[in-house]
């Protein structure tokens, strides 16, 4: 029997959507699009990293196509939709920050008196800790 | 990349390579941070920037003036840019790696055309209105234009429908929660716009008695709902015609269903729908229709959302969506002769539900 499946599809009316071009800098719209690709295929091997570790965890060596038909387990696809989540907000927090808003810089250009924010990492102050500092230890 | 045998999750086939399950993983997860964490910026950010620009609450709902605003900034205009982006690349790396594979994905229809339970019947001679040609989504081919559609839409919806899609989880919400005839009888149920047919197989499964038929204009995405439902052991029919003449016989359908189906028509061609299935309606049948909130309702989106439907039309080859949400469906289908309301969704996050019955 001739096969069906060249009848199924027509023709099409295309979109044209390689063509547009969003931000005023077409250089810049074209380094968003490459960094987009670049975070895809670090995901790609990434995820892949992820499997073969787990894989050889479990087995020793590695069996032919082992990692290619691994199934994760719910915790495994749990643990790495995190790990992706936190791959998304760490690579693209730039694109969305507002310009202007939590701008320390410009903040300190306005003002004669910036604002002091508290140490990072720091511990809770006690005795000791108070008499280092003021030795300069 | 390689492309075998991976297995299934139950319901549906994995991806048949890691390397692709892995990049449609990126695409979801990025359009995931995209909505959520990008957009809460957005919207603050587009409402400062309204009220810099003197924008007030009753202009707020006019696309040109919101044009005006939000089409220069840059942060606007990069949501813009990574969201085609990310949609681009969802469509290249499914269609790359079907099209690389295209005589294995090809000849499984081929094989699935012939088996049943159900059946899928094509039309060779459909004249296919150019209305149905666009490329929905940006979609490569579109629905129509691809003999690979139907697994190309199947995976790249993952992305929308964020974990309810793969077996059939949102599906089987919408089939659980589809308005009824009063007097309760359902032997007969039509799908239109059916795509892959997810709607038509869980109405099957969730009225097992009915005769379900799945009725679409494109073959390629008909092939693929047939497939599946063999696969699920699933009798239905699917049919290749359009919505706007079904060829069904007169009073003879007590539920029809339409899911996101009129916002990719011509709205000239929505009123002939709606009088085809009052038509094809028994008295007291019941028409279900899943879509986007138009009319009254429509004019209560925040800024930002009227924007984004905007630019979804525009650049997103929702071609026709412009046009159906500025028009009055509660109207056009009381016009039809139905008695008709709107409800509230049937899922959250989903669009609102249209019940329309034909008076018994």
């Amino acid at each position: 029997m001739e096969p069906t499946h060249t009848k199924a599809a027509t023709d099409y009316i295309d979109h044209g959507s390689a063509s547009y071009s969003f931000l005023a800098d077409p250089v810049v719209d074209a380094l968003v699009q490459v960094v987009l690709e670049l975070g895809a295929e670090t995901w790609i091997t990434r995820r892949r990293m992820l499997v073969l570790e787990r894989v050889m965890e479990t087995h020793g060596v590695l069996p032919d196509l082992a990692v290619e038909t691994y199934t994760p387990t719910a915790e495994d696809a749990a643990a790495w939709r995190e790990e992706r989540d936190r791959m998304m907000r760490s690579v693209y927090a730039a694109l969305a920050r507002r310009p202007g808003v939590g701008d320390a810089a410009a903040e300190r250009a306005k003002s004669p008196n910036p604002p002091r924010r508290p140490p990072l990492n720091a511990v809770a102050a006690g005795p000791r800790a108070q008499a280092k500092g003021a030795s300069g230890v | 990349m390689i492309d075998i045998d991976r297995g299934t999750n139950g319901r549906t086939a994995r991806l048949r390579s890691l390397d692709l399950e892995s990049q449609q993983d990126f695409v979801r997860g990025f359009r995931e941070w995209m909505i959520t964490d990008m957009d809460a910026q957005i919207r603050d950010h587009s409402e400062a920037l309204l009220q810099a620009h003197g924008v007030t609450a009753d202009r707020s709902g006019d696309v040109e003036t919101l044009r005006a605003v939000f089409d220069p900034d840059p942060l606007i205009a990069s949501r813009l840019r990574v969201w085609i982006t990310n949609q681009r690349q969802l469509w290249a790396g499914l269609c790359g790696q079907l099209s690389r594979h295209r005589d294995h994905y090809l000849a499984e229809l081929d094989r699935y055309d012939a088996m049943g339970p159900g059946s899928v019947e094509l039309d060779p001679d459909l004249d296919i209105p150019d209305y149905c040609r666009h490329e929905i989504h940006i979609q490569p081919g579109g629905y129509v234009g691809d003999e690979l559609s139907g697994p190309v839409y199947h995976y790249g919806t993952n992305s929308f429908y964020m974990g309810q899609n793969d077996r059939d989880e949102f599906h089987t919400m919408l089939a659980r929660r589809t308005a009824r005839p009063h007097d309760g009888r359902v032997k007969t149920i039509v799908d239109l716009g059916t795509g892959i047919g997810q709607l038509a197989m869980t109405l099957k499964e969730s009225f097992p008695e009915a005769d379900v038929t799945g009725l679409d204009v494109a073959g390629p995405m008909l092939r693929y709902a047939h497939k599946r439902a063999v696969e699920l052991g699933l009798d239905v029919r699917f049919v290749q015609r359009l919505a706007e003449d079904t060829r069904l016989a007169s009073d003879s359908v007590d539920i029809a269903t339409a899911y996101i189906m009129f916002h990719e028509v011509p709205t000239d061609v929505a009123h002939k729908i709606c009088a085809e299935v009052f038509r094809i309606l028994r008295p007291g049948g019941v028409f279900d229709v899943t879509d986007f909130a138009t009319g009254a309702q429509k004019a209560q989106a925040p800024a930002f959302a009227t924007y984004r439907s905007w630019a979804d039309h525009q650049f997103n080859g929702e071609r026709w969506r412009e046009e159906f949400v500025n028009c009055d469906f509660v109207q056009m289908l009381r016009d039809a002769g139905f008695e008709a309301e709107l409800q509230p969704s049937k899922v959250a996050w989903m669009t609102p539900n249209y019940v329309a019955r034909k008076p018994a």
